[in-house]
């Protein structure tokens, strides 16, 4: 079965080229290895530790005397520990160790100079241990997503310098030919993400400008973060995993510059819907709610693109862990776009803007879309990177089941209590605190659903430490969720 | 496409017009403002200290979680039918702040003008060590951490002791009182300085956003 892809090392022209290509890509993996496993394992680490924090956090929304006696395990510490160790710890590690080897493979260029890798693993974890540390011993900046204090960023500042260098050493090794969509966004996000981060660290936390520019910057930072960082990683592993599944190629190449350039137009403008009905001049806040609704069009360019070409083998949700993570993070992309295009409207904001109904949108976006298509790719890569195979299939199956219907009834709960609260905030026959007691039962089942994606998490690690553990398999058969009636190609080309 | 370096400016150049557009104009814009407020001399000064350490204290336990500051134009929600204030907040209400904590959620009451609506001391302390206590319902945490546990001296409880329970008792079974720390005071004072909407601004004035 023919392995065509728009990805250009998937261009098999004889097999002499085929033979070539698969040692290439045995040694790309094998180089990538090491670094890239250690980018994933420490983001595993974050993410376990991000949810048992998320855990706490939302127990003491419905039981305030939950751990209520130390400062450290306050509410108003524990949260932030909890959003800042899952956005640096978690997903920006994984990020990183995707967008590695994405790139690696697209370009056709083992990673050289791990040593520096290594360095960068190193400083982001000490970064996130000083940062989710110093916001539990109470420094948090009280900025929201960028909570670390002062030296946690400059660690993590520090920790990006390998990465960018990395990833501008394979782009200018790269073998000649077309370059895929993937590789665009890779290399757009990681020089989007340095900017962002360290704009906000210098203008907000190392050296503050007056207040009132604070709050446009912070959310030009928070918005931007998402769209411009994490979005692009993980639609580029979409776009590089599901042809590679299906081993069909992408629906439209057309398509996709134009969902490129109009995400990477429009989105930078997006942050201060977050504003709307703030103390801001209209045009700020008009031009980001224009800009909200013109995500429309990369947004459709994307969802067209990703879901056309699944369905040209819908199926393999059956069978493969990779496509079923990932095609689940494409719907949740495309829902979670349309969703916060609608958010930034003055009608809906004015009911939504000041609930929980905006905590259930950014999991929806951080989770159902970024964290699902991240434990997507982690289970194509590994197999290939350490040549041992996922060892148990309920596990995964654990996993996927926990996770996917956890999220879903996180927002679910989230959303209609949210859109309740902002209805009875706008009815001022309802008294305060009537509110906060009516929204209890939707806080407790969000606590349920917490649990739920913890467990599938505490499923994935098992999985994850297991695998590690095993002896490598030279030609091994992928771990597959069901019988394939046409198989996967084989997990482990590089062998 | 087969080059980067145009796709490479291309993205540069569309990161740099939102940058340029909603960061560096606001900074020169709110920056060149905020020159004109005037810093506090003597017992002011003093008192702005104060404040201004509050205002970490705020920042470092996460009030801005569940509390916004900002009030929104009574043509857009009803902020002012709840008494959040008269008119709706701008820009230049933060002036003089470290950091503008306009907050995105309200699990809790808005706090642009709370050094207005609720003015005593006391009631804030109360509420700090015990929200219930002055809000049956509340699911606020119990701020004790920012209180100290002293030995009574003498029979009675000092005058800014906590009130234990529903009785009233200041002095519990081992004959300890709680007096508010340095940064639970720090922390009032900044909740009593609050008092966002108070000074008129011709900008507030304006039409409406709709």
């Amino acid at each position: 079965m023919s392995n065509v892809a728009l990805a250009p090392e998937a261009t098999d022209v004889d097999e002499a080229q085929k033979l070539r290509s698969r040692l290439l890509r045995a040694e790309i993996d094998a180089a990538a290895c090491n670094p890239v496993v250690h980018y994933l394992a420490s983001a595993l680490f974050w993410l376990l530790l991000g949810s048992v924090l998320a855990i706490a956090a939302s127990i003491k929304l419905h039981n305030a005397a939950f751990l209520a006696d130390a400062d450290w395990l306050t509410f108003g510490r524990v949260r932030p520990a909890h959003l800042t160790a899952m956005s640096y710890g978690w997903s920006t590690m994984a990020c990183i160790g995707v967008g590695l080897w994405i790139m690696s493979r697209l370009c056709r260029a083992p990673l050289r100079h791990t040593g520096w890798l290594h360095l960068s693993v190193l400083l982001f974890n000490l970064g996130n241990a000083v940062g989710v540390w110093g916001v539990m011993a109470g420094r948090s900046t009280g900025i929201e997503w960028l909570e670390y204090p002062k030296e946690a960023g400059v660690l993590i500042v520090a920790g990006f310098i390998p990465v960018m260098l990395a990833f501008v050493d394979m782009a200018r090794r790269r073998l000649p030919g077309h370059i895929y969509v993937s590789q665009w966004y890779l290399m757009a996000s990681v020089f989007w993400f340095p900017w962002l981060f360290l704009t906000v660290q210098v203008l907000m936390i190392w050296s503050p400008v007056a207040a009132p520019a604070q709050p446009p910057m912070n959310w030009w930072y928070g918005h931007n973060v998402l769209g411009l960082w994490f979005t692009p990683v993980c639609l580029a592993a979409a776009y590089y995993l599901i042809p590679k599944v299906i081993g069909k190629p992408i629906h439209s190449y057309y398509l996709s510059i134009v969902g490129f350039w109009s995400l990477a137009f429009f989105y930078a403008w997006n942050g201060m819907h977050h504003l709307v009905g703030g103390p801001y001049p209209a045009w700020m806040i008009g031009l980001s709610i224009v800009a909200s609704f013109m995500m429309v069009i990369p947004v459709l360019a994307v969802a067209v693109n990703h879901h056309f070409t699944a369905f040209k083998d819908i199926g393999l949700v059956r069978s493969s862990p990779t496509f079923r993570f990932v095609v689940f993070g494409t719907f949740s992309y495309t829902a979670v776009s349309l969703q916060g295009t609608s958010m930034a409207f003055r009608d809906l904001s004015k009911i939504t803007h000041f609930t929980h109904y905006t905590i259930g949108h950014s999991h929806l976006g951080m989770y159902a879309f970024v964290t699902m298509i991240l434990f997507g790719a982690i289970y194509y890569m590994m197999p290939r990177l350490t040549g041992r195979e996922w060892p148990s299939v309920w596990l995964i199956r654990a996993h996927f089941w926990l996770c996917g219907v956890g999220v879903l009834y996180y927002v679910m709960a989230l959303s209609i209590g949210g859109v309740k609260q902002g209805l009875w905030l706008l009815d001022d026959s309802v008294p305060f605190m009537e509110i906060v007691q009516r929204l209890l039962p939707y806080l407790e089942h969000r606590t349920f659903a917490g649990k739920m994606m913890t467990l599938g998490h505490v499923a994935f690690v098992i999985s994850f430490v297991w695998l590690l553990l095993r002896k490598p398999v030279p030609k091994s058969e992928p771990t597959l969720l069901a019988k394939n009636p046409r198989p996967e190609p084989a997990a482990i080309q590089s062998v | 496409m087969h080059q980067f370096r145009t796709i490479f400016l291309g993205f540069l150049a569309t990161f740099l017009s939102a940058w340029l557009g909603l960061v560096i104009l606001p900074v020169f814009h709110y920056g060149s403002e905020a020159k004109a407020v005037p810093v506090p001399t003597g017992e002011l000064a003093v008192e702005e200290a104060l404040i201004r350490h509050g205002e970490l204290v705020y920042a470092a336990n996460g009030c801005v979680y569940c509390h916004t500051q900002q009030v929104r134009s009574p043509s857009y929600g009803n902020d002012d039918k709840r008494f959040w204030g008269d008119r709706r907040s701008v820009a230049a209400d933060y002036e003089g702040d470290r950091f503008a904590f306009l907050g995105t959620m309200r699990t809790g009451p808005d706090l642009a003008n709370v050094g207005q609506r609720l003015s005593s001391a006391g009631w804030h302390y109360q509420h700090l060590f015990e929200p219930t206590s002055t809000s049956p319902g509340s699911i606020m945490p119990a701020h004790r951490f920012l209180f100290e546990r002293r030995k009574v001296v003498g029979s009675e409880a000092d005058a800014e002791a906590m009130t234990l329970d529903a009785e009233g008792n200041k002095i519990d079974a081992e004959g300890y009182q709680w007096l508010p720390s340095d940064d639970a005071r720090a922390l009032v004072a900044y909740l009593l300085s609050l008092k966002r909407t108070v000074t008129p601004r011709p900008e507030a004035e304006e039409a409406p956003l709709r």
